[in-house]
């Protein structure tokens, strides 16, 4: 028994050790591994998707099929444009915006510009009537020459043209004096040459043609010479170099679409019938023998009438040449409309030269003299066309002092030369001003950068330091390289006239950027109106040390 | 009060730059009052002092080639420096005429080279009578062949030391830069000595006492402890001539000159001529011996 149980076991124990070794249980085991059954189960499931994936896009795609075929069928009560109909929407998606913003903007240009002007005639004229009329005028010119343009070789035009001009008014000598007071109410600092060239606008050049005067002076004619002989209006000349009211406002806008049209074309036929020489001339009456109601208002009469004011010695008719050069000295003085021009600032460092030379100054040719203690050179060096004499070598130029002032040494003054011809031309001059004035903000911002001025938002405050830049400065000659040279220069006279500030810079020390210009606005205020890249330009050139702690 | 607070021109600043021996395309520029500590430092022989830059592997040690010298104050001189390191953005160099137009272009020694030509052209340096000096001929050579052909240099004066005689390789730079340093020692000790030498006998001449002004004839008195008795004076700086004179005056005097020859009164004239004996006296020089002499006596 033992010894069977002994062998059940050791054949047991055999078994245990040979099934470790076995390879069968191996595979056994292999077999059971979870993940292996897993992946199957996944993968098995991966497919499944995948064909439901498959019935779902066959199912719609059965669906569309389906739905085509119905198309199909109801094909026949379709609308026959409809295919048609879907490109040229997209097309007109494409074109349309364009289309209505050009529309737009032209529009409203066109509408602006006109009511700026008709505005400013009503207010000017008070002939409503008359104003439109030469408002329409102006644009059916405008609509005809573009429409010149677009069809050439219609001969149509010209008397289109020439019905249009014959309604046209014209001011007569009174009313043209009423819109020139007016204008100069309106704009005090016009130049005459700006009244004279809107004048040139309306009435055209003496000397060129005159298709508004002409039409109404003309005896009639034949239809059928008229048609071949009346000549366009001279429109590049007149719109090139003339302002018209509108642009005396600033106003842009007209102006653009009008030199779109003026390109003169070599085909048109109009072009090649012009210059006939022979014919024209008689067609017109000389312009000596033009019945005085109906010639043109003469314009100087009128100018002067009106620029001038009252004064006590002159004439009644108030008849002044307008070259002469003390015309412009007046009309800058009566501008009752500008609050800025009352506003005067006499910068500090120019007092004393401001008050004495018109006490002392005897000729305008003759420099003046002065004598001046040597304590005082420093303060009067500031100022332009000031020459030092030394007193040694010109001993005769020394004038006999006072009884009162012999105990000073000869030596401690010397000989001051004043030029008055610089000191009387610092004046700002007007014209400048107006221009200023009908700046808009961004033309003022660009111009102060151009000076070297410092800019700033409000365009009063740009007018203002304009201003104040014009009692300094001579701002309307030369260009930008000279303005700013004028500030250099104006710059340095003002370092001159302080012995410290000078004595810091030709020995080289540095000096404090915001030292220097407090300094200098103490000496004038203008200077803080000047543009800090200006002053820094200034230093180097000059040779001054900044630091900018 | 502002006289006290104000530094006087100091006696040397210059901006330098520096070449590598080892590494022929580096270049470092700096400023610096005492150019000789200051190479010492980028070397490393002196270990106190900043030389971030020039202690990167392989570079050291390095040369000096050349040395801009004449500032008037430390700011000038640093102004210079940083212009010169800045060729590309630099508000001293029209931007029409800059040779180095991006922050990382402009290596090579031809660049460097113009580019402080550039600067030593400009209207506010050349007010400074800079002068520029080689420690090597082939520098002084790239300067003078002016690659890229910039003119109108105005008053810039040149020197140079005499040539090392080897030629710098990596074995023997040790004893290269030992030579560049004995070349910049030199220089700068002989600059010393002149410089030192005009001031003291300008010096013995304030022991005098009072002295009169050669143009407004008011006395002045350097030996008096009254600060008003001691303005900016200035010396012929010739040795033959005993001109003395209120800077002021002198100031003056040579902007009188100068207006009626150009026409135009600047605010700082450039020379002009002694009125006893005659000769051209540059002002950078009377305002730099006037000031280190009223820094030392005047306060």
């Amino acid at each position: 028994m033992d010894f069977h149980r002994a062998n059940r076991n050791l054949q047991l124990v055999e078994s245990g050790v040979s099934d470790g070794r076995n390879p069968e249980s191996f595979s056994l085991d292999e077999t059971q591994v979870p993940v292996s059954s897993g992946f199957s189960s996944d993968s098995d499931k991966d497919q499944q998707e995948q064909i439901f994936i498959n019935t779902q896009v066959q199912g719609r795609l059965d669906e569309a099929e389906e739905a085509d075929k119905v198309r199909a069928n109801l094909g026949q009560f379709r609308y026959d444009s409809q295919d048609s109909a879907i490109s040229p929407k997209h097309k007109s998606a494409i074109q349309r915006p364009s289309a209505r913003t050009t529309k737009r903007s032209s529009s409203s240009q066109r509408r602006k510009a006109p009511t700026k002007a008709q505005s400013l005639l009503k207010q000017l004229s008070g002939k409503h009537a008359k104003v439109q009329d030469m408002i329409k005028y102006q644009q059916k010119l405008d609509s005809l020459a573009g429409s010149q343009q677009r069809a050439k070789s219609k001969g149509k035009t010209t008397k289109t043209k020439k019905q249009q001009e014959k309604r046209y008014d014209t001011y007569n000598a009174n009313e043209w004096q009423h819109i020139y007071n007016l204008l100069l109410e309106k704009f005090p600092h016009t130049r005459p040459s700006e009244v004279e060239d809107v004048y040139q606008y309306l009435y055209g050049d003496e000397s060129e043609d005159q298709p508004l005067w002409n039409e109404s002076q003309r005896p009639i004619e034949p239809e059928s010479q008229d048609l071949g002989f009346l000549p366009p209006p001279p429109a590049d000349k007149q719109r090139v170099s003339v302002l018209s009211l509108s642009q005396v406002m600033d106003d842009k806008h007209s102006r653009e679409p009008d030199e779109d049209i003026i390109v003169p074309d070599s085909t048109d036929e109009e072009y090649i019938v012009i210059p006939i020489p022979s014919s024209p001339q008689p067609l017109r009456p000389p312009l000596a023998t033009k019945p005085p109601l109906l010639t043109k208002p003469p314009l100087k009469k009128v100018e002067s009438d009106a620029g001038t004011p009252k004064t006590a010695h002159s004439p009644s008719d108030g008849v002044i040449d307008l070259t002469n050069g003390s015309f412009k000295v007046v009309k800058s003085l009566i501008s009752p409309l500008k609050e800025e021009t009352a506003q005067v600032q006499v910068p500090a460092t120019r007092m004393p030269t401001l008050g004495t030379t018109p006490n002392l100054a005897p000729t305008k040719e003759q420099p003046l003299r002065y004598r001046l203690h040597r304590s005082q050179l420093e303060s009067f060096s500031a100022v332009e066309g000031l020459i030092v004499c030394s007193p040694g070598p010109s001993q005769d130029d020394v004038p006999v002092p006072d009884t009162e002032s012999e105990d000073s040494a000869a030596e401690d003054h010397c000989m001051v030369e004043l030029q008055p011809s610089i000191l009387a031309s610092r004046t700002p001059s007007p014209s400048v001003q107006s221009d200023w004035n009908s700046q808009s903000a961004q033309q003022l911002r660009q111009s102060m950068k151009s000076l070297g001025l410092k800019t700033s938002r409000s365009k009063r405050q740009m007018l203002h330091s304009l201003q104040q830049a014009s009692q300094v400065l001579e701002i309307d000659t030369g260009g930008q390289e000279n303005q700013r040279q004028e500030i250099h220069d104006y710059l340095t006279s003002l370092v001159q006239s302080s012995p410290v500030l000078l004595e810091k810079v030709y020995t080289f020390q540095p000096i404090a950027s915001k030292e220097l210009l407090t300094k200098l606005t103490e000496a004038n205020p203008f200077v803080d109106v000047i543009d800090e890249y200006t002053i820094r330009e200034w230093a180097d050139y000059q040779g001054i040390c900044l630091t900018t702690s | 009060m502002d006289q006290q607070s104000s530094k006087p021109v100091p006696v040397f600043y210059c901006c330098y730059l520096l070449q590598s021996i080892c590494k022929r395309q580096s270049f470092y520029i700096g400023s610096t009052p005492n150019p000789v500590r200051r190479l010492r430092q980028h070397n490393g022989i002196l270990t106190r002092g900043g030389a971030y830059r020039t202690r990167r592997e392989g570079t050291r040690p390095w040369e000096v080639i050349m040395v801009v010298y004449g500032f008037p104050s430390k700011i000038t001189a640093l102004q210079f420096e940083h212009a010169w390191q800045h060729g590309y953005k630099t508000h001293y160099i029209a931007d029409d005429e800059r040779i180095v137009r991006n922050k990382n272009g402009g290596r090579t020694i031809h660049h460097k080279l113009g580019t402080a030509r550039l600067l030593a052209k400009n209207i506010y340096f050349q007010r400074m009578d800079l002068v520029v000096h080689f420690f090597n001929a082939d520098v002084e050579s790239i300067w003078i062949q002016n690659k890229y052909n910039i003119n109108d240099m105005g008053l810039i004066t040149v020197e140079n030391s005499p040539s090392p005689t080897i030629a710098p390789t990596v074995e023997n730079a040790v004893d290269y830069s030992e030579s560049n340093l004995k070349l910049v020692e030199q220089f700068l000790n002989g600059f010393f000595d002149r410089d030192m030498g005009v001031c003291q006998i300008y010096r013995e001449r304030l022991t005098f006492g009072e002295i009169p002004c050669g143009i407004c004839q008011t006395t002045f008195d350097y030996t008096s402890d009254n600060p008003q008795l001691k303005p900016f004076i200035a010396f012929c700086v010739h040795e033959d001539c005993s001109f003395v004179a209120h800077l002021g005056c002198l100031h003056r005097y040579f902007l009188d000159e100068e207006q009626l020859q150009d026409g135009i009164r600047n605010l700082i004239p450039r020379y002009g001529k002694c009125p006893d004996c005659s000769q051209i006296v540059k002002w950078t020089h009377l305002v730099k011996y006037s000031s280190m002499l009223k820094s030392s006596h005047g306060t």
